[in-house]
């Protein structure tokens, strides 16, 4: 079967991953999160968090370099923006300044973006109220406008999201990057810190990139992702680990949590320091596929292709995410070239794209059903209680 | 089968830990004693690097330094530290770091990058290192020499994660009375718990010993170890799961406790996974770690918890390491992981798996054996 | 005749305890009727002070005063800590002992003055001495 023919609502989120953001972007313009959050509010902010839950979460790493690096123009933008900390939501709500003890006087300047597309988990509302009751602003990010967590928060950034079935969510995920991407430009766009054309210019490339992975590019990558998984199944490959430095992290906590979604495999992630200290002694080396996410403009580039070489002297399976030359890699490696970014920050919108294609297809192969749907013993919680109706507790 | 045919460097580790703790505090705490007072106050936040189990040493301390001196700490990877942060975290007014860089040999390219962009920048440095001569204390201001004896067993390594932790500890405690955080009483106090905490820990090596071995029986072949735990539990669930590949090379994950919820509950063949939750009673989260092991429960895989609240807390089925209370909370990863340690050891000695690979010729080639030392080292401005 | 007798305190930070009465009942166990009684403290960075009418306000006055004249420094030379380093100062200049006069069995000053315990590195527990001596 060509890769074509696969059918699934995970492949058909990712096929349909372009268009669908266009349409995302053509609803959220900078009047759109004006009307959302007034200037006020977003000039105000002093220190700003972001919070979620698994995709969600990926989404705060993604992000986070957009808020606190306002001036863009440069490569990584190291100049000042806002204080931002992506927390997981666990972190954030029941241990964020708990033992440090809230300072009064800097509560009000703390603004808490919560991510949860659904609105329902417990955790994000508890984040939202926590920060209320010190006195800071909550802002939901969310489809569910009558939500528990948009019913919490001060504030809501209204998503829309077109649905697709049960499967993996990629469609959340690249919302969520895009509509925080956006607020972070709104933010630096009031403070002064990016002029109105300054944060027309980040939008447009940042559109720009969305739609430099146009048919061809989505077609080359398909079949890449689909002879790779074809391969690595016919191999016996089940887990994986991912390898990832900074923003790019969030791709590969992203592709590790789809593969455990589509197919169950176990995965771990980590940065590619600590993959060369605890990772690269994994017995099985010759079941275990390996993916490193590296970009030329990240600063941690050497590191990767160094991690890569490394990678590659024991394994067998190693795959590369790169925007960069593929010779840099050695030959044992499975390069997939992604579009080059104008900007390193832009890169976890779309670069995770490959690794959902493996999700899907190796999904396809086995048969298997997403998140273990109607299967024993996991459909024992089918309706989530255990996120949905955990028990909210404000420290 | 007898455990003692079954001896591991994990077992003899904790069997010593009083030993070390006891090496540790008297070694570091006169140099110590020693940081100046001036960049103490200076001080407006602290970071902790490391690699590997320095790093996680530096996150287990985190809540320490955070109820003890009250001042903002992170613990970010040495990569993230000296390639990622923003630079604007790493000089003067109004962030002022303190950074505490962590290399038992001193010899880790990236955390002597780490270093080198702190000193680039004028950032306070405190290096903690069992080399005072190695390339990482000559990039630093101060070095605390842990003090380890040179003919100890430490690898895989347990005895220096603690002493890493503890000199933390101690770090903490005397910034934390310099600016009067802590009372002179609490300060005398805390001393003291530490060394009569580790005491009372230690007593229980034996009854760990024997459940461990009877675990490591059943788990060995398991297809994958699961760790839970939040915040400073985190790093004892990532220790865990780095002794699990460390010690004999098994496949394995880690997560706190709410992302758990939304991924690694759909792993597959949850019966053929171990899960090891760690949970302490005084922790904020406590409640919600709780919720979780409920979740564990309804998937049916074994699971081990580590945990200083009664055993009754808990569903029947699970295997309950009871730990000793600590008088202050954030002392409990000094020794929370030691159960989980003497699994690993045990089932890495009933496997016939030599840690770190010893004997496989592709792990200990020349890439593999310099693949920490070497690389280039680039200051990012 | 001599009498020695040993007490404890907890003090508080930069606190200011009275002890008058303590010194009171260890010279009336003492018995001793005509002599001098020396309160001592043998813990650094504390005091012993004779203080003439003492209200809450002169207490007050009195803190502030020796902190003005000794504050807490980062650069002593001594980097113990800038409490303990400036406590041991205020000791020295303050004085940790103090000797009263006892007449008929009790302090000549008694209804005048107070005794007080100034712990300048609290908190802490500590110890002071009474020593009764006479006839």
């Amino acid at each position: 079967m060509d890769h074509k023919e696969y059918k699934s609502c995970l492949l058909e989120q990712i096929r349909n991953s372009v268009k669908d953001i266009n349409q995302i972007a053509a609803n959220e313009t900078f009047e759109f999160f004006g009307n959302c959050v007034p200037q006020e509010v977003v000039k105000a902010a002093g220190n700003v968090y972001i919070t979620g839950c698994g995709d969600s979460y990926c989404a705060a790493i993604a992000t986070k370099p957009v808020f606190e690096n306002a001036d863009t123009s440069t490569k990584t933008g190291m100049v000042p923006g806002t204080p931002t900390m992506a927390y997981r939501n666990i972190e954030y709500s029941r241990y964020h300044d708990t033992y440090r003890g809230w300072n009064p006087l800097l509560n009000e300047r703390n603004l808490l973006c919560a991510i949860s597309i659904s609105g329902s988990p417990a955790r994000p509302t508890e984040a939202a109220e926590r920060i209320n009751a010190h006195g800071g602003t909550s802002v939901a990010f969310t489809v569910n406008k009558e939500g528990n967590l948009a019913k919490a928060s001060k504030y809501v950034i209204p998503m829309t999201l077109p649905s697709y079935g049960l499967a993996p969510n990629v469609t959340s995920y690249y919302s969520s990057v895009f509509s925080l991407m956006m607020f972070g430009f709104y933010m630096s766009r009031a403070k002064g810190q990016l002029s109105d054309e300054q944060a027309l210019a980040c939008r447009e490339g940042l559109l720009e990139y969305v739609n430099s992975y146009d048919e061809a590019v989505m077609e080359r990558l398909s079949k890449e992702a689909f002879d790779l998984a074809k391969q690595w199944e016919a191999d016996g490959v089940d887990n994986m680990d991912f390898i990832g430095d900074g923003p790019d992290y969030a791709t590969a906590f992203f592709g590790s949590a789809k593969m455990v979604e589509s197919f169950g495999g176990l995965t771990t992630n980590d940065d590619s320091e600590g993959w060369c200290h605890v990772n690269f002694f994994i017995k099985d080396t010759d079941h275990i596929g390996t993916f490193i996410i590296a970009n030329e403009d990240s600063p941690a580039f050497s590191r990767e292709v160094e991690t890569a070489n490394v990678a590659c002297s024991i394994r067998k399976h190693v795959c590369v995410i790169t925007d960069a030359d593929p010779s840099i890699f050695p030959e044992s490696a499975t390069v997939i070239q992604v579009p080059k970014a104008k900007r390193l920050w832009m890169h976890p919108l779309m670069e995770h794209i490959p690794l959902d294609f493996v999700a899907g297809y190796i999904g396809c192969f086995r048969d298997g059903k997403p998140y273990r749907n109607g299967e024993e013993p996991h459909c024992k919680d089918a309706e989530a209680k255990r996120f949905r109706q955990s028990r909210i507790e404000i420290i | 089968m007898d455990r003692k045919d079954y001896e591991n460097s994990l077992v003899r580790q904790a069997r010593d830990l009083k030993k070390y703790v006891n090496i540790v505090y008297e070694s570091v705490l006169p140099q110590i004693r020693q940081l100046p007072v001036k960049e103490i106050f200076d001080a407006q936040k602290i970071f902790i690097t490391g690699c590997g189990d320095s790093w996680m040493a530096g996150v287990a301390a985190k809540a320490c330094f955070e109820a003890v001196t009250k001042i903002e700490t992170y613990a970010p990877k040495a990569v993230e530290f000296s390639r990622i942060l923003n630079n604007k975290n790493l000089g003067y007014s109004p962030n002022t770091p303190l950074v505490i860089l962590i290399s038992y040999s001193g010899t880790a390219a990236r955390v002597i990058e780490c270093a080198k962009r702190c000193a680039r920048y004028g950032a306070n440095t405190i290096a903690i290192t069992n080399n005072p001569s190695s390339p990482l204390a000559e990039n630093c201001r101060y070095t605390i020499n842990v003090g380890l004896p040179a003919d100890g067993e430490y690898q895989p390594g347990a005895t220096t994660y603690n002493a890493s932790m503890l000199t933390l500890f101690l770090i903490a405690l005397r910034i934390g009375r310099i600016r009067n955080r802590i009372t002179p009483l609490e300060y005398e106090d805390m001393n003291r718990e530490l060394l009569a905490f580790v005491e009372r820990c230690a007593e229980k090596n034996e009854e760990y010993e024997t459940r461990a071995f009877e675990i490591a029986q059943k788990w060995k072949d398991l297809k994958a170890e699961d760790f839970i735990g939040d915040y400073a539990d985190y790093a004892t669930a990532f220790f865990g799961s780095a002794k699990v590949i460390e010690v004999f090379g098994g496949y394995t994950t880690y997560d706190d406790s709410e992302d758990w919820c939304h991924i690694n509950y759909f792993l597959k063949e949850p019966e053929k996974i171990g899960r090891v939750v760690i949970l302490n009673k005084e922790t904020p989260s406590f409640g919600r770690v709780k919720e979780t092991i409920e979740a564990i429960k309804v998937l049916g895989s074994p699971c081990i918890i580590v945990s200083d609240a009664q055993k009754e807390e808990f569903p029947e089925t699970m295997e309950v390491f009871t730990v000793p209370s600590a008088g202050y909370f954030w002392m409990h990863p000094l020794t929370q992981h030691i159960p989980f340690d003497m699994v690993a050891g045990y089932i890495g000695a009933l496997k016939g798996i030599k840690a770190f690979r010893e004997n496989e010729e592709k792990y200990h080639g020349e890439i593999g054996n310099n693949r920490l030392k070497s690389g280039t080292q680039i200051v990012i401005v | 005749m001599v009498y020695i007798k040993e007490l404890k305190i907890r003090t508080g930070r930069d606190s200011c305890d009275i002890i008058t009465s303590q010194v009171d009942r260890a010279i009336k166990e003492s018995g001793i009727l005509s002599g001098v009684a020396v309160v001592e403290s043998g813990d650094e960075s504390v005091g012993i002070l004779k203080i003439a009418g003492c209200t809450p306000e002169v207490v007050e006055d009195i803190r502030k005063e020796m902190r003005r004249l000794v504050p807490a420094r980062i650069n002593f030379t001594n980097q113990d800590s800038p409490e303990n380093t400036a406590g041991r100062i205020k000791s020295c200049f303050y004085g940790s002992s103090v000797s009263l006069i006892v007449k008929n069995g009790k302090l000549l000053c008694d209804e005048k003055q107070d005794i007080c315990f100034t712990d300048y590195d609290g908190p802490q527990d500590r110890t002071f001495s009474v020593c009764v001596y006479g006839e």
